[in-house]
């Protein structure tokens, strides 16, 4: 823990704070501006751009998109990411760093190139429905959380545990569910919050892969604000701010990370 | 609790280098037997086959009267007790030493009732709230023990339980490990690398190297009459003699002097502790003297030790008996006949 006597420290720390959270806080400043412009000092304090949000069926639409995206992108990536990494951590594979930079890989291409080819490839060669390509391009930006911190946590549980399983009567499958999953619960978790708001905030793969149906929240933000400067934008963030806390707290509250991470 | 027969045991990787070749142990049912040897020597390899954690080649193992060979590791009904604990680190003591039962599927009544037992045999009833976290070292294989015995396996496996413990620890835990198992009539087999702990705990040891095994015998006939060189080496003797033929009578060493030992069939090399042979006044009639120099002393505490150059090579001489005596000075030996060894190679 951070000592609280260090005062250098605490002050270096306080200074990030206040790098990351001032543009947050003016962003929720603005958002119950009501000029219809986003512009600071605010003039008078309204609730209008919260309720315009509902207006706009992009954002509405938007957002359960982006949420049913999310949500299969990240649990598609545990799925896949869980068991690659148990083989890659516990298997003594041949090329098993070959395998372990496969699967980070997407990580080294930028995103709007990952979006750009799934377009080329899945959409115009193999003419596969847009909504499969999109979920493709978002497990794809999902897997290589999952796998750098599951494997994390993964090198660091003792092997002899999953063999003291066994010896005690486990088969390999029970001992994988009632001995290791428990101990790497905390980077599984960890692993779907980063999936998560990854694939819910992604623009660049988003953008190639959106359609008539399939919009994604982000680019409506994005195409919203290509014609409208007005605080609907800031409102929509703060909805989101609050919305990503939300479920971290949840997340929390009931798997409990913090209770496993001593 | 049973016998254990191990037979002909090979084990390679790929199918070229043998890690273990044609190993072959007996331990009778109640017996603890060590498995010593140098790191690499295959001895955990042997234990972890016979827990079936790895797979042989080829050979047998039989518990009792059944031959277990092919049987997947989850149904054998061994205790095992590894040398980093590998406690469950989300479940409690408790919970930990109960697993085993759960995997069994007895009623919770039953499951509490053995696991308070063994938890008070292994005196860890105030800690069967905890988790491994929160306990010292020697608390951790104290559970990883119970958890061993709560299930009351047939053979107990203890691959190097007391490497990562401190010295003083280490001699507790092992008298530990050596009462429960009397007490509980257990057959178990310890792997060790320490030629003090496993002497000091088992009814027999296999002395281990490159995948063999050099000698299976009790703790006083391996310090004794050690049957290797390998083994003598192990259990510390100095002195090598190289022999290069027998006459009826005497060993001719290299250096074409005869020695009177005991004889035995494949003799290479005789043996003799430093503080087995005697510096004496004068050379007697008696076998076995021979004439040197002293080339280095050192001050072990309760003796001395003296390098001696001699015909038969340099030799290692532990005196407790005579003045200091200074380099360069010229000594007589004795290697008496009883204290002289013969190893196979």
């Amino acid at each position: 823990m951070l000592d609280r006597k260090n005062k250098p420290l605490l002050i270096f720390g306080l200074v990030v704070m206040f790098i990351i959270l001032v543009p947050l806080v003016l962003v929720v400043i603005t958002s119950f501006g009501n000029q219809p412009t986003i512009s600071l000092p605010i003039k008078g304090f309204t609730f209008e751009w919260y309720k315009n949000i509902l207006q706009q069926p992009d954002f509405v639409d938007g957002f359960k998109m982006s949420l049913f995206v999310a949500l299969i992108a990240s649990f598609s990536a545990l799925l896949i990411g869980i068991p690659a990494v148990y083989a890659l951590t516990r298997y003594n594979l041949q090329h098993a760093e070959w395998f372990q930079s496969f699967f980070l890989s997407p990580t080294l291409i930028p995103e709007i190139v990952v979006g750009f080819a799934l377009y080329q490839t899945a959409v115009i060669s193999f003419k596969l429905p847009l909504l499969i390509s999109l979920l493709v391009g978002h497990f794809l930006l999902c897997l290589p959380y999952v796998i750098r911190l599951v494997s994390a946590s993964m090198l660091i549980l003792d092997p002899h545990i999953e063999e003291a399983a066994w010896v005690s009567g486990c088969t390999k499958g029970q001992a994988f569910f009632l001995v290791v999953l428990p101990n790497i619960k905390a980077s599984v978790i960890a692993a779907f919050m980063m999936c998560f708001i990854n694939s819910f905030n992604n623009i660049p793969i988003s953008l190639f892969l959106n359609g008539p149906a399939l919009n994604m929240l982000p680019t409506a933000i994005l195409n919203y604000l290509q014609n409208n400067y007005d605080p609907t934008v800031s409102a929509i963030s703060v909805v989101l701010m609050i919305f990503t806390a939300v479920m971290m707290w949840v997340v929390e509250k009931f798997l409990g990370v913090n209770k496993l991470v001593k | 609790m049973a016998k254990l027969e191990v037979k002909n045991l090979s084990m390679s990787y790929d199918g070229k280098n043998k890690i273990l070749e044609d190993l072959s142990l007996s331990i009778q049912d109640g017996e603890l037997v060590s498995i010593l040897g140098p790191s690499g020597c295959g001895k955990t390899t042997t234990l972890r086959i016979i827990a079936g954690l790895l797979k042989q080649t080829d050979g047998e193992i039989i518990v009792g009267e059944k031959n277990i060979s092919n049987l997947p590791v989850h149904k054998r009904e061994f205790g095992m007790v590894f040398q980093s604990y590998a406690l469950f680190p989300h479940l409690s003591v408790f919970n930990n030493v109960a697993f085993g039962l759960k995997m069994r599927k007895l009623d919770k009544k039953q499951i509490q009732e053995k696991v308070e037992n063994v938890l008070s045999v292994t005196g860890l009833s105030d800690l069967a709230k905890r988790f491994p976290a929160e306990l010292s070292g020697g608390q951790q294989q104290r559970v990883s023990l119970a958890r061993a015995l709560v299930i009351n396996p047939q053979v107990l496996l203890l691959d190097e339980p007391l490497s990562n413990l401190d010295a003083k620890l280490r001699v507790e835990m092992r008298e530990e490990i050596r009462r429960l198992q009397q007490e509980l009539k257990m057959t178990a087999i310890f792997v060790t690398h320490d030629q003090e702990e496993c002497f000091a705990i088992s009814d027999k040891v296999a002395v281990m190297n490159r995948g063999r095994v050099e000698q299976f015998d009790t703790p006083q006939a391996i310090y004794q009459e050690p049957k290797t060189l390998f083994v003598a080496k192990f259990i510390g003797f100095e002195n090598f003699i190289k022999v290069v033929g027998y006459d009826g009578e005497a060993y001719l060493t290299e250096s074409n002097i005869k020695l009177a030992a005991q004889a035995k069939e494949n003799t290479r090399y005789l043996t003799i502790r430093p503080r087995q042979i005697k510096i004496i006044e004068t050379a007697n009639d008696s076998e076995n003297v021979v004439k040197g120099r002293i080339i280095n002393r050192t001050y072990l505490g309760n003796s001395y030790r003296y390098t001696v150059k001699t015909s038969l090579g340099v030799l290692k001489v532990d005196d407790f008996e005579h003045d200091v005596l200074s380099r360069d000075e010229d000594v007589i030996l004795e290697l008496a006949v009883k204290n002289l060894l013969p190893l196979e190679n």
